[in-house]
């Protein structure tokens, strides 16, 4: 019955044991994504757009917007996925009440240092690749000083001329060529110190001019030229650009402060006026939040009055109409039809891409659902990770016992309610069961899907 | 006219207390009349014939020309009586008369006949006859000797006699004139009354009476047993006159005040009311019971009371099921004239505007006094033809009786625009329907309610919740920047919410959108009147505001300020505005119906294969990035593009190749020994190995190298490599 199935593509196991296991877990796998995802396929498409105008040395911003359980993470993932097959560098990291964009006291340091930490490029696709792509730079540049017989480090300096007229350029050249020198001199202190200063690990400028002879560290006032820096930097890595990824933006929304909240969205503003003039080169961003964190009009960016405008959708879009061009994508939570053919699509995964080894028949991906329906009611598809979860394990226990009934099973199927922040979804059901769920806490577990 | 006689006739036997005399089948008098000397009906009747001057004719006695007919002029004329030789009406020419002294005084007993009275009486009635029976000063003795004649041959004569019959129209001309004439005679009047009613079964079209019974007539009157017994025996529906007068004159009947003290609209909307009720008429089924006549006769000439059946016509009055209908709806009527009744006894105000307020719409359309003429005339100029205009609230209280001169109260409001709606206008705001009271400084719509003008006095739940709804989403629009939401598009998106089938509310919700957009009130109260409504029609609500204000999934910040105000009124928490406006900025082009909660059984089949095909172009999308990648990713050729050793494995350049070549010999090393390694060839280790991954995962789909502390190296991949 599948359409996927008739390509017959085999699927690696390093990606079916990725997938399966991240998705047992409840988190979001990282890598494989491209055989799970279902539909979003403008989403999709405007994205790619983006990171080969981010390749092309363009820039990108998103605010990818969607529910609990809508799938914002795994869209996040995906994308990111995408990025690093196009030979960009990704930097992701969630937002919390310790990282935020802007802030006194180290935070904002904090959110670059956790960014730096998990930079990752397509063959460290596990992040933590930042002094990889230094020493490929300077790996090139040691060829460059090799072919024209000069020294290293001039070559360093001449090709990182042109950061030099940027904000904290001068001094990021010096530690590049710090580490070179350390390298050189098998001064591997002196290289550590110069990783640390690149990842924003220093925390004061007394340890850098100490260490490393320069005047500047980079610090909660400068992290977004840095990124910026670090964007162009990558860029003459010989890498495409730089994609940042930043989750769990709601928690932007939930500081108390009102004027800490909207120095945050000052940077937003920042970086999204720097994305539409063109002005941040290879570098994108994609912002990942839920729609209070957007739409509020007292806390939400809609209450940045700057923000509000530029983010207002298209007066065309609606009635069926979708614009994907305007900085918001919307995520819609799944559909029971979207679910289905997700399952349909985790068969084939665990089967290796082999129809041939299906487990379960199609009706019987049905009858789970009704069964999950029965247990959960709605929420079983629009924060389906623990119908995930349970299907999956409904799975692993008909391999592992060939020739069981999935009939007698499905009976056994436990499936607990999401505890996440499910929001009511008004427009749709009104007998939720889990109404009384919306002010609870989000789950930890969200969390942690992004651990890069 | 009938062309046999219409009943069949009797006089009590004696001695039979009073029972009938009997009605056999083939005569029309029976024999019990043979008992005594006098002559046979049919005898008498036959004599009658002989005596008999015809309407119309001038027949000379005595000197006197007699003009008009309708006597009885001969010799012989006997009466039914037994003890009655002559006939008292019979006007023998040849007995005297002295024309010199007439007597005008009363002198006759009243059975006695002409045969009886004096020479001068007879000169008296002569000159009365000759003078064309209009003297209204004669006694009334003389005009009972005329009126024995005409009940002669109303009761006899007509009985046996085809001319007779024909004739009965005059016949019933005159009584009534005389009755006019000498109505002031009370027992006259009664007579002739009940003759006329006795004459009425001659008749085949029953006329009217011309004035009512009045309530209190002992029992039903002939006339209305007698077309009712008709209308049933023909299965012919009772009309509305013969209806009210039915329930007027049955003695069962007991009316509340409203019925007396407005009795013209009692009569006017009983009728209209029984017309709608039983459209068109009562039909009653005929019963056994025929129709009866009693008839105590003037004329001694009659023995007693005269009886009568009539055949084929059943006597319906006594049924109690149609009678209690009547006077079931004579309540409802009553129950309706209520508040005009009272109104007129409190104020005495039979006409002015506030009165055919109070009064139902069907009555006061065709009433009014000079003040509500005038203000039906300024309404209609207002609207000049157009469905709704917009006038300011002053003009309508300058056209108002209020109590307190300028100021409307509530109650005043509420006639006001109960008025406008008897004349088939509508007025917001309208307290009646859920609206605030008119403000004595604003403005106010008038519309044209369509339908046939029947108003609801109370507007339906639906439209109710539906008020409450435009009202909140006009406070949402106006929120917003601009307004965007057109009062049409947003209408229709309410009347696509809730189903209105009154035409007249649909008029109203837009009157009410319109005075809304005019005014622009707060929220003030909506809160209270939210509270009143059910879990229900809240969600119902709280879904129709965002589908017409969000419908689109375009909101600006001042819209959603508002929503995130009222929604948690209707028991959505503003996160959960949130949530919808994501969501119907989300949905999909299918998505534009609410989505319901649906398990996997009932899955849309055609949504799965939308969903399948999408999924299938996002797969192929996917796959042309993870595979394609290969050849041209632009990360390998900046890679590489500085050791253009062709020789160099994967197209490195020779140093790298030359390291892996080296890392090759092992399966597993130090992270240090990499180091080293790298360094004897001048290359920096973490560089080197993102080189050679990178060339790697360009040429073989995965890195070669992995590891942090120790690296491991893929055997497949290098296989594939090296070959």
């Amino acid at each position: 019955m599948n359409h996927f199935e008739s390509k017959s593509q085999k699927i690696r196991s390093r990606d079916r044991d990725a997938i399966i296991q991240s998705l047992r877990a409840g988190v979001v796998p990282r890598r494989g994504q491209q055989h799970i995802q279902v539909g979003r396929v403008e989403e999709v498409r405007a994205l790619v757009r983006d990171l080969d105008r981010l390749a092309d040395g363009g820039s990108a911003f998103r605010l990818i917007i969607g529910e609990y359980g809508s799938g914002k993470t795994f869209f996040l993932h995906l994308v990111r996925s995408i990025a690093l097959e196009k030979g960009l560098v990704v930097a992701g990291a969630d937002l919390s009440p310790d990282r935020r964009l802007h802030s006194s006291g180290g935070r904002a340091r904090a959110l670059y240092a956790e960014l730096t930490a998990h930079l990752a490029t397509r063959t460290k696709a596990d992040g933590g690749a930042l002094a990889s792509v230094v020493e490929r730079f300077i790996t090139t540049a040691l060829g460059e000083a090799r072919q024209r017989d000069v020294g290293v480090e001039s070559v360093i300096h001449d090709r990182l001329g042109k950061l030099s007229e940027m904000t904290g350029g001068y001094d990021f050249a010096e530690v590049v060529a710090a580490y070179w020198r350390g390298h050189d001199t098998a001064d591997d202190r002196l290289r550590s110190d110069a990783v640390r200063w690149l990842r924003g690990e220093l925390s004061t400028r007394t340890d850098a001019r100490k260490t490393l002879g320069v005047r500047t560290i980079i610090d909660d006032d400068n992290v977004y030229d840095h990124l910026k820096l670090l964007a162009r930097f990558v860029r003459l890595a010989g890498y495409g650009g730089l994609v940042i990824c930043l989750d769990e933006l709601v928690n932007l929304y939930k500081l108390a402060h009102t004027a800490a909240r909207h120095r945050n969205y000052e940077q937003i503003l920042r970086i999204l006026n720097d994305s539409l003039q063109g002005s941040s080169v290879g570098l994108g961003f994609l912002l990942g939040g839920t729609p209070e964190f957007l739409m509020d009009p007292r806390r939400g960016l809609y209450s940045y009055e700057a923000l509000r405008s530029r983010l207002a959708e298209s007066s065309f879009a609606g009635k069926g109409l979708r614009d994907y061009t305007g900085p918001v994508i919307r995520l819609a939570n799944l559909s029971p039809e979207e679910l289905y053919v997700l399952l349909a699509r985790l068969r084939h995964v665990y089967a290796h891409g082999d129809p041939d080894a299906y487990l379960l028949p199609d009706e019987a991906l049905s009858s789970f659902m009704d069964h999950c329906s029965c247990r959960i009611g709605e929420a079983y598809f629009r924060t389906p990770r623990n119908t995930i979860r349970a299907f999956l394990e409904l799975l692993a226990v008909l391999e592992q016992n060939p020739g069981t009934s999935w009939q007698g099973l499905l009976g056994d199927v436990t499936v607990a309610g999401d505890p996440g922040p499910g929001s009511v979804p008004l427009v749709s059901g009104d007998d939720l069961p889990g109404k009384a769920e919306i002010l609870r806490a989000p789950a930890d577990d969200e969390l942690a899907t992004l651990v890069l | 006219m009938e062309r046999t006689p219409p009943f069949k006739a009797g006089f009590p036997r004696r001695g039979t207390n009073g029972g009938f005399s009997g009605f056999s089948g083939d005569s029309s008098w029976d024999e019990p009349f043979q008992l005594h000397s006098g002559p046979s009906p049919r005898q008498a009747a036959g004599e009658s014939a002989a005596c008999w001057v015809p309407p119309g004719e001038t027949r000379r006695v005595r000197g006197w020309e007699l003009p008009g007919g309708m006597l009885y002029v001969g010799g012989r004329l006997r009466g039914l009586s037994p003890w009655e030789v002559a006939d008292p009406a019979l006007i023998n020419p040849r007995l005297t008369v002295h024309p010199g002294r007439p007597s005008w005084q009363d002198e006759v007993m009243d059975y006695r006949g002409y045969a009886a009275i004096s020479p001068a009486s007879r000169a008296a009635y002569l000159e009365w006859l000759a003078g064309g029976r209009r003297d209204p000063g004669v006694g009334i003795r003389y005009v009972y000797l005329f009126f024995y004649g005409l009940e002669r041959r109303l009761l006899l004569d007509a009985m046996f006699l085809a001319e007779a019959r024909e004739e009965v129209e005059i016949l019933i001309a005159e009584i009534e004139r005389l009755r006019d004439l000498y109505g002031c005679y009370l027992r006259f009047r009664e007579h002739a009354g009940d003759l006329l009613e006795i004459a009425q079964a001659y008749r085949k079209d029953l006329e009217m009476p011309e004035r009512p019974y009045g309530p209190h007539c002992g029992e039903v009157p002939f006339r209305v047993k007698l077309a009712l017994g008709r209308f049933a025996q023909d299965r012919r529906p009772i009309p509305a006159d013969w209806a009210f007068i039915w329930l007027e004159s049955d003695p069962r009947t007991r009316l509340r005040t409203p019925a007396h003290r407005c009795h013209r609209e009692f009569a006017e909307l009983f009728k209209l009311r029984y017309r709608q009720k039983f459209r068109g008429g009562l039909v009653v089924r005929p019963t056994r019971e025929r129709l009866t006549i009693s008839y105590r006769a003037a004329s001694p000439t009659f023995p007693g009371k005269f009886y009568g059946e009539i055949p084929n016509t059943p006597d319906v009055t006594w049924l109690p099921e149609p009678f209690e209908a009547l006077r079931e709806l004579a309540e409802e009527v009553c129950r309706e004239l209520d508040v005009y009744s009272r109104w007129i006894a409190r104020t005495d105000d039979w006409e002015g505007p506030a009165a055919m307020a109070v009064l139902p719409g069907e009555l006061a359309r065709s009433r009014g006094d000079f003040a509500s003429q005038a203000l039906r005339t300024w309404t209609e100029r207002t609207l000049c033809g157009g469905e709704t205009a917009i006038v300011p609230v002053r003009d309508l209280v300058d056209r108002w009786p209020c109590a307190t001169p300028g100021k409307l109260t509530r109650r005043e409001a509420e006639m006001l625009a109960s008025f406008l709606g008897h004349e088939g206008y509508g007025l917001e705001p309208d307290v009646r329907f859920g609206s605030p009271a008119l403000s004595a400084t604003g403005h106010a719509v008038l519309f044209h309610l369509p339908g046939d003008g029947a108003i609801r006095p109370e507007s339906s739940r639906e439209y109710l919740v539906a008020v409450l709804l435009v009202r909140l989403a006009t406070a949402v629009a106006r929120a917003g920047d601009e307004l965007r939401s057109e009062p049409e598009r947003l209408l229709a998106g309410v009347l696509a919410t809730f189903r209105l089938p009154d035409p007249a509310e649909r008029a109203r919700l837009g009157a009410h959108l319109r005075w809304l957009l005019r005014e622009k009130p707060g929220l003030a109260g909506v809160r209270r009147r939210i509270g009143a409504l059910d879990d229900a029609e809240h969600r119902r609500i709280a879904r129709g505001l965002l589908h017409v204000t969000a419908g689109d999934g375009r909101v600006t910040a001042g819209e959603i300020r508002v929503l995130a105000q009222v929604c948690p009124w209707l028991g959505l928490p503003a996160a959960g505005v949130y949530s919808a406006i994501h969501a119907l900025a989300s949905a999909g082009p299918q998505a534009a119906e609410p989505v319901t909660i649906r398990s996997g059984g009932d899955l849309d089949p055609q949504r799965v294969e939308a969903m399948r095909a999408a999924t299938r172009e996002v797969a192929e999308l996917l796959d042309g990035i993870f595979r394609d990648g290969d050849g041209d990713g632009d990360g390998d050729e900046d890679g590489d593009g500085d050791g253009e050793t062709p020789a160099g494995l994967m197209g490195l350049d020779p140093a790298h190749s030359e390291l892996l070549r080296r890392l090759s010999r092992q399966s597993a090393w130090d992270r240090t020994a990499v180091g080293e390694l790298a360094a004897s060839l001048d290359l920096m280790p973490e560089g080197a190995l993102e080189v050679i991954n990178e060339a790697a995962v360009a040429t073989v789909g995965g890195p070669i190298l992995e590891g942090d502390d120790i690296v491991e190296i893929d055997p497949e991949l290098l296989s594939e490599i090296l070959t």
